[in-house]
């Protein structure tokens, strides 16, 4: 099976993006906290929402991240793609016994899908850069 | 399975980077065959053998316990 990962200038892509939804958000809520409005998660405090919908900001940060996950790293081969299945094989199945466990302890519990997915991707990516680092740059 | 990467390698004084580049691949995916961490694709097993003019039967080898696995 041949993989096609997007090319390596897609990572910066991914990550401005990412860091604008971000950034955005933080600046979002610190604004609303200040002037101790009530939490409205799908409203934007400082007057954006004329320009943007907040779903479309959202949808922006979560392509922004699942773009830099697709990019393909600067060093990459079959080596790579290997510890790359590798990650997502234990981020899916980690994510899953997680939710069983949780709805062990509380029935009732339930996670929205774009938590679980930003969830996803940021184990995938944080668990394949460590296993990188303790597999190769540590030799 | 072990393999002769590295006499082989030795043999033609050819370090980790050297092979690498001949086969296309980076250092560390060389460093984690010969180490036995990760076992090459067909394709690169061949072009390894090739680079080291060996046969690839000879530059990789079963052993009994191989036989038992999957």
């Amino acid at each position: 099976m041949k993989f096609q990962f997007l090319p390596h200038y897609f990572k910066y892509i991914g990550l401005v993006l990412y860091i604008a939804y971000l950034g955005t958000s933080v600046i979002d809520d610190f604004i609303a906290g200040f002037n101790m409005e009530p939490y409205n998660p799908d409203g934007m405090s400082f007057g954006l929402e004329e320009y943007l919908n907040k779903k479309l900001f959202d949808f922006i940060g979560f392509a922004g991240i699942l773009i830099y996950a697709l990019a393909k790293d600067k060093v990459f081969d079959e080596y790579m793609i290997k510890l790359r299945l590798e990650s997502m094989y234990l981020v899916f199945f980690g994510t899953m016994i997680f939710i069983l466990i949780r709805i062990l302890i509380s029935s009732d519990w339930q996670m929205s899908a774009s938590y679980l997915f930003e969830a996803q991707i940021i184990s995938f990516l944080l668990l394949n850069k460590v296993r990188k680092y303790f597999l190769i740059d540590s030799e | 399975m072990r393999n002769l990467i590295k006499v082989e390698r030795a043999r033609y004084n050819l370090t980790q980077t050297d092979l690498a580049t001949n086969v296309g691949v980076t250092r560390q995916t060389i460093y984690a065959i010969e180490q036995g961490k990760f076992m090459p694709s067909i394709l690169l097993a061949f072009k390894i053998a090739s680079v080291l003019q060996i046969e690839i039967s000879e530059l990789f080898i079963m052993e009994d316990i191989d036989f038992n696995k999957l």
